[in-house]
């Protein structure tokens, strides 16, 4: 994807000093002064004027809320708090991508980058047709399409974004409080999602357990993360992980109709590994830590479904 | 080439033959019809996750018949083909299905009688995009899948896509690299190949149609031998 950084041409804050000063008709505000805080997480970091209108871009602090939950259930360990870089604790850099669209694509990319814990994230509001289908793709807000840890200085400036402080403090707390606050998929969404895994599972021409499909199918389903627009499942008697996906919004029946979710599956027992190292190369293969997150969010916070027997 | 282009089609004549949907690919018992749903299997389409433009995912397409060229026909001094591609034959064919039970190449792999298969889910995929591709209009689908089609006819009548995004990077901080991409992985945080593989950033264009693209760390002397059946698994240095 071929990017490069688009510039806020906001109102020049010489402009704004000038305006307070005529208005208050007595003295400069101090730099630190000038911080308007547009959320009660997030404010801009030394005045920048692109700031509040790219955090308003990126759907303000429920969007904000929705990102950091995600990254906090899917993506975060014990060991990112503790090798927090203390110059960026508590910052956050947001970003306009620019990419070559095709004609009549209005759909529109963010990124945002946590430097304390090298993340960085790319996002994007979908908005564009696809003409064989007579099918308008357009998401209501931005849904991640690539997490990354790769923030080092070649990759990553600083300077290319506008700098926002998160209060840490209040975001650990609202994190804390709603870790185990869950939302599932709805009726309609988890009918498309049942009769997509028990075609699957039909499908399977080499079932990895004793396990076939004429059997009956517990299948966890995980809480679902607008932001991300995935949703994750488990088959427990075939002790596979199922991964929907899409580019349009899992919750359009448009998507389910068209037959447009990519499911990726996991055999949780053979295709896991330790470490990548093991069979470098080879990407059949994700880590214990993945399928630990996976099954975590599908069996302890997720919900418990049977699909019939033979289904298809 | 020709020659090459002629022995594999013996290797595969026993497929049962099967006509492609709509005529849009060349048979999928053929060399080309078989990369070309290769091709087609990683590369997204409008409204499929990962989708940029028509223009990335021909991008993508190109990056992933360079990555099997370069394992066929570009290993680096001091690795071997086996470590990087899995096999120690230039066929394309044993390329694509490299690694026995365990191939390499998702959804690719030779059946129990030695014939070049694909998974179910990659032949409802192609099928399914044939089947839009040839809904009224030609348009972005019927485009791509052409494009696949003719990238593979071209690139077996020796014809490589060109240029090769990845051909001149030298280094990526802080390692030295070899250039040209030798592997491609879904562009998840989970997914690492591992090794000397070395990840190409998104500013030097590694990240193309939801996929990222890893080159090889240079080599200054080769890797070990593997040790012999059987070898201690630790010993003492002299």
């Amino acid at each position: 994807m071929k990017t490069h950084v688009h510039r806020f041409t906001a109102v020049r804050i010489s402009l704004l000093f000038a305006a307070l000063a005529s208005a208050n008709g007595c003295r400069l505000p101090h730099k630190g002064e000038l911080t308007f805080p547009f959320s009660s997480l997030v404010s801009p970091h030394d005045s920048q004027p692109d700031a509040a209108g790219l955090f308003k871009e990126l759907g303000g602090e429920e969007a904000f809320m929705q990102l950091t939950r995600y990254l906090y259930r899917w993506y975060l360990d014990e060991t990112d708090f503790k090798h927090f870089a203390p110059d960026f604790k508590h910052q956050l850099w947001l970003r306009t991508l620019q990419t070559v669209a095709d004609p009549q694509d209005n759909s529109r990319y963010l990124e945002a980058v946590f430097p304390a814990i090298g993340v960085v994230v790319t996002l994007k509001k979908t908005d564009y047709q696809i003409p064989e289908l007579k099918l308008l793709v357009r998401s209501d807000g931005y849904r991640i399409t690539q997490i990354a840890r790769d923030t080092s200085k070649q990759n990553i400036q600083k300077h290319d974004y506008a700098v926002m402080d998160i209060d840490t403090g209040a975001l650990y707390k609202r994190l804390f409080q709603t870790r185990l606050d869950c939302v599932y998929p709805d009726a309609a969404l988890l009918a498309h999602l049942k009769e997509s895994a028990a075609q699957q599972i039909a499908a399977l021409h080499d079932a990895p357990t004793q396990a076939k499909p004429q059997q009956p199918a517990t299948f966890f389903v995980a809480p679902v993360h607008k932001v991300s627009n995935e949703v994750w499942g488990f088959w427990e008697e075939g002790k596979l992980l199922f991964r929907f996906t899409s580019d349009i919004d899992l919750s359009n029946p448009a998507l389910w109709a068209h037959d447009s979710v990519n499911v990726q599956l996991y055999n949780a027992v053979e295709q896991t590994v330790v470490s990548h190292e093991e069979r470098p190369g080879d990407d059949r293969f994700i880590t214990r830590d993945q399928i630990g997150r996976a099954l975590y969010n599908c069996i302890v916070l997720g919900q418990k479904i049977s699909l019939p027997p033979g289904q298809k | 080439m020709k020659h090459i282009v002629a022995l594999m089609c013996l290797s595969i004549e026993a497929l049962p033959i099967q006509a492609a949907p709509e005529g849009m690919l060349l048979p999928a018992n053929t060399p080309s019809g078989y990369l070309t749903r290769l091709l087609i299997n990683e590369a997204p389409f409008p409204g499929e996750r990962g989708y940029v433009s028509e223009e990335d995912s021909k991008a993508t397409l190109r990056a992933l018949l360079l990555v099997i060229d370069a394992r066929r026909n570009r290993i680096p001094p001091g690795y071997t083909r086996e470590e990087v591609a899995a096999t120690s034959s230039t066929n394309i064919i044993d390329v694509i299905t490299a690694g026995g039970d365990s191939n390499q190449m998702d959804g690719f792999y030779r059946d129990t009688a030695g014939r070049p298969a694909m998974a179910p889910r990659v032949k409802a995929r192609v099928a399914r995009l044939q089947r839009i591709a040839s809904q009224g209009e030609p348009d972005r689908f019927a485009r791509l899948l052409a494009y696949a089609q003719t990238l593979s006819n071209d690139y077996l009548e020796g014809k490589p896509p060109s240029p090769d995004l990845f051909a001149s990077i030298t280094h990526i901080p802080p390692r030295t690299v070899t250039g040209h991409a030798y592997a491609w992985m879904t562009d998840q945080e989970y997914y690492h190949p591992g090794g000397d593989f070395i990840r190409i950033p998104n500013r030097l264009r590694g990240r193309l149609g939801g996929n990222r693209f890893y080159t090889l760390e240079k080599r200054k002397v080769p890797a070990a031998q593997p040790a012999a059946p059987g070898a201690p698994l630790v010993t003492v240095p002299q």
